[in-house]
């Protein structure tokens, strides 16, 4: 008898152990079994989590059904961290995918297609109230499988008194008189490096290379085509990049120390111009510097070219026991009114939405708010590129060779367009 | 003999171990094998496809780069950090305040890696970091060690030496004063000078700690990962790339696990083979007292 009891007593702490271990994701019912639990995961720092939580707040407060519980997660290796929960079933209800990784998990299945949802009269935003050009990988064959959170058109900051201090002409003036562009921009990166500052600190990422390509015209891939090879206009940013950094106007980013990031290089009054969205002001807000925004010099007639706009989309987890209800928060989140909770005052983004522009210009500070919008008209987000898995470090490394001096410009836009083709193909 | 009760208290007692390395070693090891075999993303359905992974990964120039740039840096770190660690452990025997010396040696050992990663990125940066000053101040104008493709893998090996010497430095005291005073006194008395007292007894008594150290040193640096993502992801471009963080990529950025697999599968064959070489070539140069009883 003691036998029996104990082999039932194992076996049912396996089976219970098991069923805890194979759960299909970490909601429930809650557990007054009204309302439905929901997780919810994003990076982000903790200033950035408050105003992730704003939304959620909200949410939470305008329905009963639903409970989201929002945990952040480092930014770092976050991709990594969830496909690894994802493997093991225990991720979230709905998380946050960067641009460059939601078609793995839209090729395999791993989150649901919204169309259908966004079509239907449960959702709070509907795919036509979305900013145009902004999809990217996140839409295949026209369904949508992630929505865009908000955006972030990417301009340049620069420091005014460090400007003012080497009698540099204002670029707020040099762009309203036709003459902010690329000879320009050289002459400003080459008095501040003169004067013993750094110009502007170039990124190696292979968005930081399109803000050169696109501003001149140029284009890396179409649609559905890797064309930077036969495109003179890629070859020139390619070219102009390389020899900024070779004459130190500008400054490869990668050679800094660790904590020394071009948010603080920025803040430190080393170096003049750095480029980013809007995902840098609360922080510069916090500081005492004298700080504005510029859209990147242009090297075409246009006054303002085609700005490369940074998204991360939100996805619902295909495993989730409540898919439905984690699409109605998912639309909310993104939706106006998700959108205008957020980003509101000292946001960290741009709406994705259309209709709420004004919310970027409810700030003091920086004076050119503006531009942000003028940006993300003209912008649109990287696509092609970003539909193969690991294709944007791999594209880094090669461009961080060119910016180290290890490579000359054709070469590393040869290598690059050969990486980039047998990786699209 | 033992009776059959005291053989089921020796099962009981190895039970756990055993479990623990079923569980998490050979059966994770045999699943990673069986995947090797296959087309997966980690999530959806999983293909056959033969050696396939395997072909890949030798026709892929990232794996050919992080092959060759691991065995540099073994090539650097296991003859080095041997020699270090057994010429500490030499000079240690002999100083007073051992102890104290052994734990300022051992220190980096019970730091975490990532943050002696974060603190050697400041002190080998080009323009900033403390050995470029030092160089400075004696006229020599430092290299960029960490962006610099000719200086980036010896620097890492510098790091992995540094941070290994503690480990193996111990294991070679241990070794040293196992020996016993009496075959130098006799040795003495016969007139051996110090260098034939190293040669023909230090040395071959310390074989097996040297052995073991050896086998530890080639399995560890095949297997390095940690200095080289945090410190440069392996850059700069694929200068210090290495094979652990090649099946890293492989798995988790690329999403291919089954040749992120195959290629964990190579490494455990190269660790292998080089295990057995190291174990048959022992035979001539290892010395047990109790003649390998």
């Amino acid at each position: 008898m003691k036998k029996v009891f104990g082999v039932g007593f194992v076996s049912a702490l396996a089976i219970t152990t098991l069923a805890a271990c194979g759960s299909g994701s970490d909601s429930s019912t809650g557990s007054n079994g009204d309302a439905v639990e929901l997780s919810f995961s994003a990076w982000g720092n903790p200033a950035e989590l408050d105003v992730y939580n704003r939304a959620v707040d909200a949410f939470n407060e305008m329905q009963d059904d639903i409970e989201v519980t929002l945990t952040g997660l480092p930014n770092d290796n976050y991709f990594q961290t969830l496909t690894t929960r994802l493997q093991g079933g225990q991720a979230p209800d709905v998380f946050y995918v960067g641009a460059e990784n939601i078609s793995t998990l839209m090729s395999n299945g791993t989150i649901e297609p919204l169309s259908d949802f966004l079509d239907s009269g449960d959702s709070y935003v509907t795919e036509d109230e979305f900013t145009e050009d902004i999809w990217g990988a996140s839409r295949n064959d026209g369904i949508v499988y992630g929505l865009p959170v908000d955006c972030n058109p990417i301009l340049m900051y620069y420091n005014k008194a460090l400007l003012e201090e080497n009698d540099i002409p204002s670029p707020q003036e040099l762009y309203e008189n036709g003459e902010w562009n690329w000879e320009t921009f050289e002459d400003i990166t080459r008095q501040l490096n003169e004067s013993g500052n750094h110009g502007y600190m170039q990124e190696s990422g292979h968005g930081a290379m399109l803000n050169w390509i696109w501003t001149n015209g140029g284009e890396f891939a179409t649609e559905d085509a890797i064309v930077g090879d036969t495109d003179g206009k890629t070859m020139e940013a390619f070219e102009y990049v390389d020899r900024m950094i070779d004459e130190g106007n500008f400054t490869y980013a990668g050679t800094m120390p660790e904590g020394q990031g071009i948010e603080a290089m920025f803040m430190s009054n080393q170096v003049g111009f750095v480029s980013a969205g809007r995902w840098l002001t609360p922080m510069f807000l916090d500081t005492s510097i004298d700080f504005d925004y510029i859209p990147f010099p242009s090297n075409t007639d246009e006054q303002i070219e085609t700005a490369n706009i940074a998204t991360a989309y939100m996805a619902v987890n295909s495993k989730s026991d409540h898919v439905e209800e984690a699409m109605k928060f998912i639309s909310y989140y993104t939706s106006t009114d998700g959108q205008e909770v957020r980003l509101d005052g000292e946001g960290n983004a741009v709406p994705s939405v259309v209709g709420i522009d004004e919310i970027v210009l409810n700030q003091d500070r920086p004076e050119h708010g503006q531009y942000l919008l003028d940006a993300r008209s003209v912008g649109r987000v990287i696509g092609l590129e970003f539909t193969s898995p690991g294709l944007s470090e791999d594209l880094e490394d090669i461009y961080e060779l060119m910016m180290l001096g290890d490579m000359d410009a054709a070469d590393a836009l040869e290598q690059a367009t050969a990486k980039a083709k047998e990786a699209v193909e | 003999m033992f009776t059959k009760r005291e053989k089921w208290w020796g099962y009981a007692f190895i039970a756990p171990q055993m479990i623990g390395m079923i569980l998490f070693s050979l059966l994770p090891l045999l699943f990673a094998f069986g995947i090797s075999f296959m087309n997966w993303d980690g999530f959806g359905e999983r293909t056959f496809v033969g050696l396939e992974n395997y072909i890949a990964q030798f026709q892929d120039s990232n794996f050919r780069a992080a092959l060759r740039n691991t065995t540099i840096y073994s090539l650097i770190v296991i003859p080095g950090g041997i020699a270090a660690a057994l010429l500490s452990a030499l000079a240690l025997n002999k100083v007073k305040g051992k102890d104290f010396y052994r734990m300022f040696f051992f220190m980096p050992v019970v730091t975490s890696s990532v943050s002696i990663a974060v603190i050697w990125m400041w002190l080998l940066n080009g323009d900033f970091g403390l050995i470029n000053q030092v160089l400075a101040s004696v006229g020599i104008d430092g290299p960029n060690w960490l962006t610099d493709r000719r200086f980036v893998l010896p620097s890492i090996a510098m790091l992995s030496i540094w941070w290994g010497l503690g480990t193996n430095m111990v294991i070679f005291l241990a070794g040293l004063q196992g020996i016993s005073r009496s075959y130098y006194e006799a040795a003495e008395i016969d007139g051996a000078s110090a260098w034939q007292k190293f040669k023909n007894i230090t040395m071959p008594l310390l074989s097996p700690t040297t052995f073991f150290v050896a086998i530890m040193t080639v399995i560890g640096s095949f297997q390095v990962f940690d200095q080289a993502y945090v410190m440069t992801q392996g850059g700069p471009g694929n200068a210090s790339y290495t094979l652990v963080l090649h099946i890293f990529d492989e798995a988790f950025t690329r999403s291919s696990f089954g040749t992120s697999t195959s290629a964990a599968m190579i490494l455990f064959v190269i660790i292998l083979i080089f295990t057995l070489i190291q174990f048959t070539v022992s035979r001539k140069w290892v010395h047990y007292e109790d003649n390998g009883r």
